[in-house]
C-alpha cells in the first residue's frame, strides 16, 4: 500500500498530495480575496486562511512521512523519500511562519493588496515542487513557479521606489540565471538522453562526456545565482533591502532552502560519480562566499543589509556542507538549513516589528537602548544573532560544528578553516548590534515607541528562540533524523538494458 | 541495419549556432543598461537553449521538443511578469535605464 | 541543399541577434530579435521539429515580441541616448564573454558519431544509429501527424511538469495584475 508507482495517474496524484492540496487551497484563497478585500480585517482573514492551507499541506507531508510512502522502482518525476519529506516540512513551516509575521506588517505599512497571500502560497508550491522533483525539467519548472511569485512579492510595495527596483533587479538576474540553468539541462539531456536524476547517474556511472560536464558547469552557475554564492551574489543585498521585510525573510529562508535542497539532490543523486568534477567548483565558491559575505557585512550600517550579507555568508557555509556529497554532508545541509532558516526568519520578524511606518531602513544605531524598552524583543534578537554567529549552546553552533566534522571526515582541511575564519570575522558585525541594544542609552525618548509585535509575531519569535536554545543543547534527535533523511538520497539502482 | 542517410548531419553546426546566440545574449545582458533590451537579450538566450534542445532531439528523441514546450511557457510567463515589473519601475523613474536604478549599491 | 539553407538561416539569425544587442533604439532591437526568431523557426522545421517551428512563430513572434513592442511604444522609449555600460562594465563583459565563448564553442565540434562515442563509452557502440535508438524511429517512419508524436509523451511521461506549468501561468497572471494595476 505504501509503495506508489508514480508513472500511473493515481500514483502521481497521491505522490503530489501536499502540492495538490496547497494548489487547491490557493485557488480557494484567491476566490475568497476576490470577494472580500476591503480592509485590514479581510487581509488578516486571508492570512489565517492561507495559514490553514499550509497546515493542511503540512499534515499531508507528515502523514506521508510517518506512513513511509516510497516509490516503486525509480521515482519518476517525484521523489518519495525522507529527504523530500524533511525539506518539505521545513519549507511549509517557513511559509506558515512568514504568513503569520506578515499579518500585522501589511496593515501597518498599508500593503493591503489582496493577492499577497495567494502569491505566498504559489511560491510555496514552487518550493515544494523543487524539493520533490527528481527530474531536471521539473526542478526547473518548480524554480520558475517560485521565482515568478517571489519577483512579484519583492515588488509588492509599489508606492516605494526601492521595492520596484528590487523586483526589477531580482527579475533580471533571476531570468538570466534561469537561462544558464536551462542550457545546462539541455546539454545534460543531450549527453545522456535523460532528465531523471537516477537515470542520468546510471548513464554517467562510467564517466561523463564533455557535453555533460559542460552542462553540469552551466547548471552550477545557475544554482550559484539562486543561492547567492559569491561571484553571483551581487543582487542579494539590494533585493533583500528593497523588498518588504516579511518577504525578505521568506526569500532569505524559503527560497534559499528550496534551492539548496534541489542542488543537493542534483549533485548527490544525479552526479555523484562526477564528484571529482564538481567538488573543486563548490569548494572555491564556498570559500569565496564565506570570505566576501562576511567581510562586506562588516561595512554595513543598515541592519537589513547586514543581515542580507550575513545570509550570503551562510550560503557559503551551506556550500561547504554540500561539498562532501555524503549522507553526513547532506544531512549537515538539512540540519544547518533548519538552524539558519529558523534564526534568520525570527530576525527578520523582529526587524519587521521594529521598522517605523514609512521609513524602512533600520540602522544599527537605531537599536540603541532597545533592551531597556523592549527587553524581550532585544533578548530574542540577541539570541538569534548569537546563533547566526555560532555561539556555543545555540542551534547555529551545533550546525557549524556538524558541518565541520562532516567535511573533516572527507579529509579536507581548507574548508573547515574557512568556516572558522568566517565565523571569527562575523563576530565583528554581530556583536556591535548586541552591545548597541544593551549597553548604549536610547537616542531620543520615544525612539522605540513604534515597536509593535503582533500576537502571532510574538508567538513565532518566541517559538524560534525556544527552538534555537533547545536544539543548541539537545540536537541528537534532529541530527539523526537529518542524516537518516539524507541517506535516502543515494542514487536508486537502475537496471540498464544493453542494446 | 538500414543503410540510411547519415543521421542528423547538422548537429554540430546547430549546436554551434546555439552557442553563438547564447553568447550574444549574455553579451547583451552585460553590455546594455536599458531594462527592456536586457530582457530581450534574455529571451534570445532562451531561444538559443531551444535550438540546442531541438538539435539534440534529432538524436535523443522527441523529449527535447517537449522541453521546448515548457521553455516557451516559462518565457511567456516571465514576459508577462517582467514587463509588468518594467511598467512599475517606469512609473517611479520615468525611465527604464538601469543607471537610474542604483545597481551597484555595494 | 539542406545545409546551404541552414547556413543562410544561421547567418540571418546571428546578424539579427548581433544587431538586437547593438542597436540603440529598443524598437529596432525588438525587430531584429524578430528576424532571429523567424530564422530559428525555419531552422526548427529543417531539423525535423515542424510543430515547434510553428509554435515558435505563434508564441514568440506572435505573443512575446508583440508584448515587448507594445510596452516599448506605451512607454515611448525610442529616443534615449546610448546605453552601453562604462569602460569597467565593458571590460568585465569582454572577460566573461570570452570565457563563455571558449567553453561553449567546443559544441561546434560535435558530430553524431562523436556524441555516440562519448555516450556509449564503448567502441562497438560508436555508430550513432545504435547509440540513439530514438533517432532511428524518428527518421525511419514519416509520421503523417506531427502533433501526435508530441502529444502522447506530453500527456503521459511529462504529465506532472505539464500540470506544474498551469500553476506557473496562474501565478504569472496574478502577479502581472498585481504589479500593473494602478491602484491597489
Amino acid at each position: 500500500m505504501n509503495a506508489l508507482d508514480t508513472t500511473t495517474p493515481i500514483g502521481a496524484t497521491l505522490a503530489l498530495l501536499p502540492e495538490l492540496l496547497l494548489t487547491g487551497w490557493s485557488l480557494v484563497v484567491l476566490l475568497v480575496v476576490a470577494w472580500r478585500h476591503e480592509g485590514e480585517r479581510d487581509s488578516r482573514f486571508a492570512g489565517w486562511l492561507s495559514f490553514a492551507g499550509i497546515l493542511l499541506s503540512l499534515a499531508a507531508v507528515l502523514g506521508m512521512w510517518h506512513g513511509d510512502w516510497h516509490s516503486e522502482g525509480i521515482a519518476h518525476m517525484v521523489a518519495l523519500d525522507s529527504f523530500r519529506y524533511a525539506s518539505a516540512t521545513l519549507i511549509l513551516l517557513l511559509a506558515g511562519a512568514s504568513t503569520l509575521l506578515s499579518l500585522r506588517y501589511l496593515g501597518r505599512q498599508r500593503l493591503l493588496a489582496p493577492e499577497y497571500y495567494p502569491l505566498i502560497l504559489f511560491a510555496t508550491i514552487g518550493m515544494l515542487v523543487m524539493a520533490a522533483a527528481t527530474d531536471l525539467i521539473l526542478i526547473f519548472l518548480g524554480l520558475e513557479v517560485m521565482s515568478v511569485a517571489v519577483y512579484v512579492l519583492s515588488g509588492f510595495d509599489r508606492y516605494r521606489r526601492s521595492s520596484a527596483e528590487a523586483a526589477l533587479k531580482y527579475f533580471l538576474i533571476g531570468a538570466f540565471a534561469s537561462s544558464f540553468l536551462l542550457y545546462g539541462i539541455a546539454l545534460i539531456w543531450g549527453a545522456t538522453g535523460q532528465t531523471n536524476l537516477s537515470l542520468i547517474a546510471a548513464q554517467l556511472a562510467g564517466g561523463a562526456p564533455t557535453m555533460a560536464s559542460l552542462g553540469l558547469g552551466l547548471l552550477l552557475i545557475g544554482f550559484g545565482f539562486k543561492v547567492s554564492a559569491v561571484p553571483f551574489h551581487m543582487w542579494a543585498p539590494d533585493v533583500y533591502d528593497g523588498a518588504p521585510t516579511p518577504v525578505t525573510g521568506f526569500m532569505a529562508t524559503g527560497v534559499k532552502a528550496a534551492a539548496f535542497v534541489a542542488l543537493v539532490r542534483v549533485l548527490d543523486q544525479g552526479f555523484i560519480a562526477q564528484a571529482h568534477q564538481w567538488q573543486p567548483v563548490i569548494g572555491v565558491l564556498a570559500v569565496a562566499t564565506i570570505l566576501v559575505g562576511n567581510i562586506t557585512a562588516l561595512a554595513q550600517e543598515s541592519l537589513k543589509r547586514m543581515l542580507a550579507y550575513s545570509s550570503v555568508a551562510h550560503a557559503g557555509y551551506l556550500l561547504v556542507a554540500a561539498w562532501p556529497g555524503t549522507a553526513f554532508g547532506s544531512g549537515a545541509v538539512l540540519f544547518y538549513l533548519a538552524a539558519y532558516c529558523v534564526t534568520t526568519l525570527a530576525s527578520f520578524g523582529i526587524l519587521a516589528a521594529i521598522e517605523h511606518v514609512g521609513s524602512r531602513t533600520v540602522l544599527i544605531d537605531d537599536l540603541e537602548g532597545l533592551f531597556s524598552k523592549r527587553p524581550w524583543g532585544a533578548t530574542s534578537l540577541a539570541v538569534c544573532l548569537l546563533s547566526l554567529l555560532g555561539f556555543p549552546g545555540t542551534f547555529g553552533f551545533v550546525g557549524k560544528w556538524y558541518i565541520i566534522s562532516s567535511v573533516l571526515r572527507e579529509g579536507s582541511w581548507i574548508l573547515p578553516v574557512a568556516v572558522a575564519v568566517g565565523s571569527l570575522i562575523s563576530i565583528g558585525y554581530y556583536l556591535p548590534v548586541i552591545t548597541a541594544m544593551t549597553f548604549k542609552p536610547e537616542r531620543t525618548i520615544d525612539a522605540h515607541r513604534q515597536v509593535a509585535f503582533s500576537r502571532a509575531g510574538k508567538a513565532i519569535v518566541a517559538m524560534a528562540v525556544l527552538l534555537i536554545l533547545l536544539f543548541g543543547v539537545w540536537p541528537t534527535a534532529l541530527l539523526n533524523s537529518a542524516v537518516r533523511s539524507a541517506r535516502t538520497l543515494a542514487p536508486q539502482a537502475v537496471v540498464t538494458e544493453v542494446p | 541495419m538500414p543503410p540510411a542517410a547519415p543521421i542528423a548531419p547538422l548537429l554540430g553546426p546547430a549546436l554551434g549556432l546555439s552557442a553563438v546566440l547564447f553568447t550574444l545574449g549574455v553579451a547583451g545582458v552585460l553590455l546594455r543598461r536599458n531594462a527592456i533590451v536586457l530582457f530581450m537579450c534574455i529571451e534570445l538566450m532562451l531561444n538559443a537553449v531551444n535550438l540546442a534542445f531541438i538539435a539534440l532531439a534529432q538524436l535523443q528523441g522527441v523529449g527535447g521538443q517537449i522541453m521546448v514546450f515548457f521553455v516557451m511557457t516559462v518565457a511567456a510567463a516571465e514576459a508577462a511578469v517582467g514587463l509588468a515589473i518594467i511598467l512599475a519601475i517606469f512609473r517611479h523613474n520615468q525611465s527604464v535605464d538601469l543607471q537610474n536604478v542604483n545597481l551597484l549599491h555595494g | 541543399m539542406t545545409e546551404i539553407v541552414f547556413y543562410i538561416l544561421a547567418a540571418a539569425a546571428v546578424v539579427g541577434a548581433a544587431l538586437c544587442v547593438l542597436q540603440r533604439s529598443p524598437i529596432a532591437s525588438a525587430l531584429w530579435l524578430m528576424t532571429t526568431m523567424f530564422s530559428l523557426a525555419c531552422i526548427f522545421v529543417l531539423l525535423g521539429a515542424q510543430l515547434i517551428g510553428i509554435l515558435q512563430v505563434l508564441v514568440y513572434v506572435g505573443a512575446v515580441l508583440v508584448l515587448f513592442l507594445f510596452v516599448v511604444m506605451l512607454l515611448n522609449l525610442s529616443h534615449e541616448g546610448s546605453d552601453l555600460r562604462g569602460p569597467w562594465g565593458v571590460g568585465a563583459a569582454v572577460v566573461v564573454i570570452g570565457l563563455l565563448a571558449v567553453e561553449l564553442f567546443g559544441l561546434w565540434q560535435y558530430t553524431p558519431a562523436r556524441l555516440a562515442r562519448e555516450v556509449a563509452q564503448a567502441p562497438q557502440l560508436a555508430d550513432p544509429r545504435l547509440a540513439f535508438p530514438a533517432a532511428l524511429s524518428m527518421h525511419a517512419v514519416a509520421t503523417p501527424n506531427v502533433v501526435e508524436d508530441l502529444a502522447a509523451p506530453l500527456f503521459q511521461t511529462y504529465l506532472i511538469p505539464f500540470e506544474v506549468t498551469s500553476v506557473l501561468l496562474l501565478a504569472a497572471a496574478v502577479g502581472a495584475v498585481v504589479l500593473a494595476k494602478r491602484r491597489i
